[in-house]
């Protein structure tokens, strides 16, 4: 039995808005493929054959022969998905979804494929390739309970480093060190697809794929704020994870491309921790804005005292010695049409040396995406749109047309005579866009 | 001292019935640090849930009394 594993391309922003490539003097960064396939991979039975092809690097060519196609997809591959599973649909195969978009709209993934895994994958997958071959694939399958992660195997990374090429050779691949949260964050995701119980991945499975990392020369990239809190001992496993990344002999730079963390938890987060972080290699913060109270105030309407813990995020960060990188938010409902100024003022204030701008998301499965669809918000469903660049909801303080125009104003100001980054070395060169 | 440390403006001294919030104003994630850094301390794992009604200072030191039994 043949699978052929597929991640669908979808629009990051420089595609949405191809003015980005001229306001902004930076290389874009280019990310590996999710982790849903590699995981997935990796519990495939040895005497199936497994083929991968990353569609943002070439179109998936049709005609390309297998006995189970499996698209995993988030929300801004969606287009694209559908489009995949109807074209190879229409050539008489079996085609299957997974990933975040069809676990949380599964009856609209439905449509356009012959079946749908909802929530984690690895639980299932055994039954969804038994049934394939009997050519008897259920139209939904769904782990009911969360998957053990003792028995779950380092990702196959190495099937996404195959797949490099020269436009496409991302630094750094996801190190997953947790699964599910049991907090309901308005615009997150993780929750619904995960799971409210936070299970920690084993330390060894960590090891291992941190050594699988090292060995194919890329970082690891963490984006999981979970790691700091208490839920099933997860600051505890987090600690354990800086011990075995501080024996790693690579170069501080080359271990860890980033941690991601929201931006106001810099001032809260045990000092201790912290250094832990920056003995460990850590140099860089990816600091988000805009999913919290504290810079939603400074910037959606100029709280000062948040503007005051905002402004201490960043010199903290400098204290520390870490690199702070902020990712701003606009179109909070909390924001007024004063926020584009206020971003602009807060960087050139702090020095903010490089950043990125999205555009707030409703993603399906968010909080976020159930009160604005109870609102009747929802301006556009074109999933190919909801990639942090597009405005696809009505917002609260100004039209459509104001935040989308303010969010390129905001790329174009922040980067306008900042020519020097493009003689910077790679990564100090390099942002999302 | 953590609660110290995470609101050092505080003055005076801190009591068993002063409010997390309402007293010593500490924010979702003051909280959120206060109950991973006590965990961590005395090596308990504990849930969200188990905090719901755990609003003063007097509650967290109960709280914990009860989970280290």
């Amino acid at each position: 039995m043949r699978v052929q594993f597929i991640y669908p391309s979808f629009e990051r922003h420089a595609q949405s808005h191809p003015e980005l490539l001229k306001y902004v003097p930076c290389d874009e960064y280019l990310g590996g493929a999710g982790l849903g396939i590699a995981s997935i991979a990796a519990v495939t039975p040895a005497d199936v054959d497994i083929a991968f092809h990353d569609d943002r690097v070439t179109p998936f060519p049709l005609d390309r022969e297998a006995d189970l196609y499996a698209l995993s997809f988030f929300t801004p591959a969606a287009t694209r998905a559908f489009e995949l599973a109807d074209a190879l649909r229409a050539r008489g195969k079996q085609v299957v979804a997974g990933g975040i978009f069809p676990s949380m709209m599964p009856d609209e993934a439905a449509k356009h494929f012959d079946a749908v895994v909802a929530g984690e994958g690895e639980g299932v997958w055994s039954e969804v390739l038994a049934d394939a071959r009997e050519k008897k694939l259920k139209k939904l399958y769904r782990q009911t309970t969360p998957f053990d992660l003792e028995q779950l195997p380092p990702p196959r990374v190495d099937l996404y480093v195959e797949n490099e090429s020269p436009t496409l050779r991302p630094d750094d691949y996801p190190l997953q060190l947790s699964r599910g949260c049991p907090l309901s964050c308005d615009a997150c995701v993780v929750p619904g697809t995960l799971g409210k119980g936070l299970r920690v991945v084993p330390r060894e499975t960590v090891k291992t794929s941190l050594a699988n990392l090292a060995r194919h020369g890329k970082r690891a990239a963490l984006t999981e704020d979970t790691s700091f809190f208490f839920f099933s001992g997860a600051r505890r496993h987090f600690r354990a994870f800086l011990d075995d990344l501080r024996a790693d002999p690579r170069p501080s730079h080359d271990k860890v491309s980033y941690v991601g963390i929201s931006a106001p938890m810099v001032l809260s987060v045990d000092p201790t921790l912290l250094r832990e972080l920056i003995e460990s290699g850590i140099d860089r913060f990816y600091l988000v804005g805009g999913f919290d109270p504290i810079t939603r105030g400074a910037f959606g309407w100029g709280d000062p005292k948040s503007r005051e813990k905002a402004d201490r995020v960043i010199d903290r960060c400098h204290e520390l010695g870490i690199e702070p990188y902020m990712s701003f938010l606009v179109g909070n409902d909390t924001d007024d049409e004063g926020v584009f100024d206020r971003m602009l003022d807060f960087c050139s204030r702090k020095k903010v040396d490089k950043c990125e701008f999205a555009v707030f998301t409703p993603y399906p499965g968010t909080p976020s995406w159930d009160r604005l669809n109870r609102e009747g918000r929802i301006l556009d469903r074109t999933w190919k749109h909801y990639n942090d660049a597009n405005v696809v909801f009505l917002p609260q303080q100004m039209t459509p047309d104001r935040l989308q125009r303010g969010y390129l104003e905001l790329w174009r100001d922040f980067y306008r005579g900042r020519d020097e980054l493009k003689d910077r070395v790679h990564h100090q060169r390099t942002i999302q866009f | 001292m953590i609660i110290r440390r995470l609101r050092p403006d505080l003055t005076g001294k801190i009591g068993d019935g002063d409010r997390l919030r309402d007293d010593l104003g500490l924010d979702s994630l003051h909280s959120m640090e206060l109950f991973s850094e006590v965990t961590e301390k005395y090596e308990v794992d504990i849930e969200v849930e188990h905090l719901q009604d755990v609003r003063t200072v007097g509650d967290v030191v109960s709280f914990l009394e009860t989970v280290l039994v």
